[in-house]
């Protein structure tokens, strides 16, 4: 099944996308991962793993965190507003302290 | 509101398990409650304006659909919802907040109650537990609002 309808292109660019809000928050961010997929009823998803810095999670309250990071990839991915709007974003918090304990190659 | 306060209030409490308690059913749990905290607010909202008995509300409560309401969700995200009335209310971003958590709560409490493979840490459920507390808050200010009324109907 397929599990996207954007071309390698698109995919690249939406890639180089994620990176570059990542990098909007040096301080706050390690990096950002994503996969397309479906979600629990089959619709077209985005899944994005967002790892943040323990010195981040301890600074800010959690909302603030986690909305100034995904106002960013709604804003500049046009997540409700561009071709990629077919896909329904989901986010996922970790910080690098429980990643380096979990190992989760999708993290990684 | 009680049950869906309770509830929520028993997601918080859930999201920081004490020292001995299991930590990966306790964050399951917590992530499923706060779903079910935001699905019966929604929905007991929706069901007041209703002049029935409290016997036909509660069957009526029954009949509300999860997959409906991520639709009509979905459907306010991106700027496609119109509700029945002409002009369609214009939709207030306090209501784009509630519909986003609860698209994300939805899903999130899928893989929580039925993911057994995935491993769950305390920023998961503090962070859907922060959000539903969020969707609380901006619901509670517009629950009187065209649009909020509107949307419910729709589910």
């Amino acid at each position: 099944m397929a599990t996207t309808y954007l071309s390698p292109q698109q995919l690249k660019d939406f890639a180089q996308r994620v990176n570059e809000v990542a990098k909007k928050f040096p301080d706050e961010v390690v990096r950002i991962r994503h996969s397309f997929s479906r979600d629990w009823d089959g619709d077209p998803a985005i899944y994005f793993r967002i790892l943040v810095t323990d010195d981040a999670e301890q600074r800010y309250p959690l909302p603030e965190l986690t909305g100034r990071i995904e106002d960013g990839l709604i804003k500049d991915l046009g997540l409700f507003t561009s071709e990629y709007s077919v896909y329904i974003p989901y986010f996922n918090y970790r910080t690098k302290t429980d990643q380096d304990r979990l190992k989760d190659p999708e993290w990684q | 509101m009680a049950i869906a306060e309770d509830l929520l209030t028993l997601a918080s409490r859930l999201a920081s398990p004490a020292q001995g308690e299991p930590e990966q059913a306790s964050f399951r749990r917590s992530i499923s409650t706060a779903y079910y905290a935001l699905f019966h607010l929604l929905v007991q909202d929706a069901v007041q304006s209703w002049a029935g008995s409290s016997t036909a509300r509660f069957g009526l409560e029954r009949k509300f659909e999860h997959k409906i309401m991520k639709e009509v969700s979905n459907s306010i995200l991106r700027s496609s919802w119109r509700g029945w009335s002409i002009p369609s209310p214009v939709v207030p971003m306090e209501l784009k907040v509630v519909a986003r958590v609860f698209v994300d709560l939805q899903e999130a409490r899928q893989q929580a109650d039925y993911d057994n493979a995935k491993a769950w840490v305390s920023i998961d459920a503090i962070d859907k537990v922060a959000d539903a507390q969020l969707a609380f808050e901006n619901w509670n200010r517009i629950r009187t609002h065209p649009a909020a009324s509107e949307c419910c109907s729709r589910s």
